[in-house]
């Protein structure tokens, strides 16, 4: 996600946190991604699902997709929002 | 660089997972209803009714308050609500079973006598929470637990469209069938949720919104397979579309009134 940024690196336009817990594993956000950025968790949440994680990558573009389909709410989507200069 | 976020939860919907299995078009539903909420400021003013079915511990999961009805008297209850205090916005949400079968007959009636309440009816073929009866919405041809060979039209009858029989009301002001097994469906289906709000808040009449939704655990499928069951089998049984809406002429003749009234709406 943002984590771990070289200067070099372009600027992540966005990215997701999906909760782990609230996550019901139907993983209808993977095929709602246009760019493939979610995977399927390999470690189980307190309720017994696999729940859906958020690709490391730098590509997200904060479209909402994801969020639209989620039935549990689990995921929050962030944009980068650039500062106007005066 | 600024981080903002741009989607997350709803205020009025509370923290927390749902009881709803993995997949259900509930949870959507339920955030819908929560946005438009928070949309038009409905915070203190807003009671829900809760149905008899999968969605009757709805009032753990809106921050509003709400009552619960006997199975499929919820547009009874909320009319009484709705009489007694006027001021309120109240809004009523029920499932196939509740609104179309054993409450078929509150629903025909308070339509037609045009009770400005908001009525959000989940569809999703089958009864969900008693364990996967036929609904008076299951397809013809589909499996249920009380028709194993497939629901016959010569003896169980067609299912019923009830986006359509609503609009056939002179007290209802919007009537819309919308789906959520897709990002830009769920995009379709907030608009008519809101439409549905404002036919309250504008005092036009009752606002109706169907929303076809995936029940997993019934159909027997994955989430993605019952998603899309609902876009191929479920909208082609039960087409798309707005079937009425008077709000926009209502908006018309009333503007200046409901411009005062309600400057933020759009």
């Amino acid at each position: 996600m943002t984590s771990a940024k070289s200067p070099q690196e372009q600027e992540p336009k966005g990215y997701i946190e999906i909760d782990r817990e609230k996550c019901k594993g139907c993983h209808l956000c993977i095929p709602a991604c246009p760019r493939d950025l979610i995977e399927i968790s390999t470690r189980l949440n307190a309720s017994g699902y696999y729940p859906a994680a958020p690709k490391q990558t730098i590509e997200c573009t904060a479209c909402g997709q994801c969020w639209q389909v989620c039935p549990d709410v689990a995921i929050t989507v962030y944009r980068n929002i650039k500062e106007v200069k005066p | 660089m600024v981080m903002k976020q741009v989607f997350g939860r709803p205020e009025t919907l509370c923290d927390g997972a749902t009881h709803y299995c993995g997949g259900c078009g509930h949870g959507v539903a339920h955030r819908l209803v929560a946005e438009a909420l928070d949309h038009f400021g409905l915070h203190d003013k807003a009671v829900g009714v809760a149905p008899a079915g999968c969605s009757v511990m709805l009032y753990d999961y809106f921050d509003v308050d709400t009552i619960e009805s006997a199975h499929g008297r919820a547009l009874a209850v909320a009319t009484g609500m709705k009489r007694a205090n006027p001021s309120l916005f109240v809004f009523t949400y029920q499932g196939d079973g509740d609104l179309a079968s054993i409450g078929m007959c509150e629903t025909i009636h308070t339509a037609n006598r045009g009770e400005k309440i908001t009525v959000v009816f989940i569809n999703n073929a089958v009864y969900g929470m008693t364990g996967g009866q036929m609904a008076p919405t299951t397809l013809p041809g589909q499996k249920t637990t009380t028709t194993p060979l497939g629901r016959s039209t010569a003896t169980e009858g067609a299912p019923i469209k009830m986006a359509e029989l609503m609009a056939g009301f002179d007290g209802v002001a919007y009537s819309e069938r919308v789906a959520v097994y897709d990002a830009r469906h769920v995009l379709r289906a907030r608009k008519a949720i809101y439409r549905a709000f404002e036919s309250q808040i504008h005092q036009a009449g009752m606002g109706f919104v169907e929303v076809l939704s995936p029940c997993v655990t019934n159909l027997k499928m994955s989430p993605e397979k019952a998603q899309a069951w609902v876009a191929e089998e479920m909208c082609a049984a039960f087409p798309l579309g707005l079937f009425k809406d008077t709000l926009s002429q209502y908006e018309k003749e009333n503007a200046p009134a409901v411009e005062g009234s309600d400057a933020h709406a759009s």
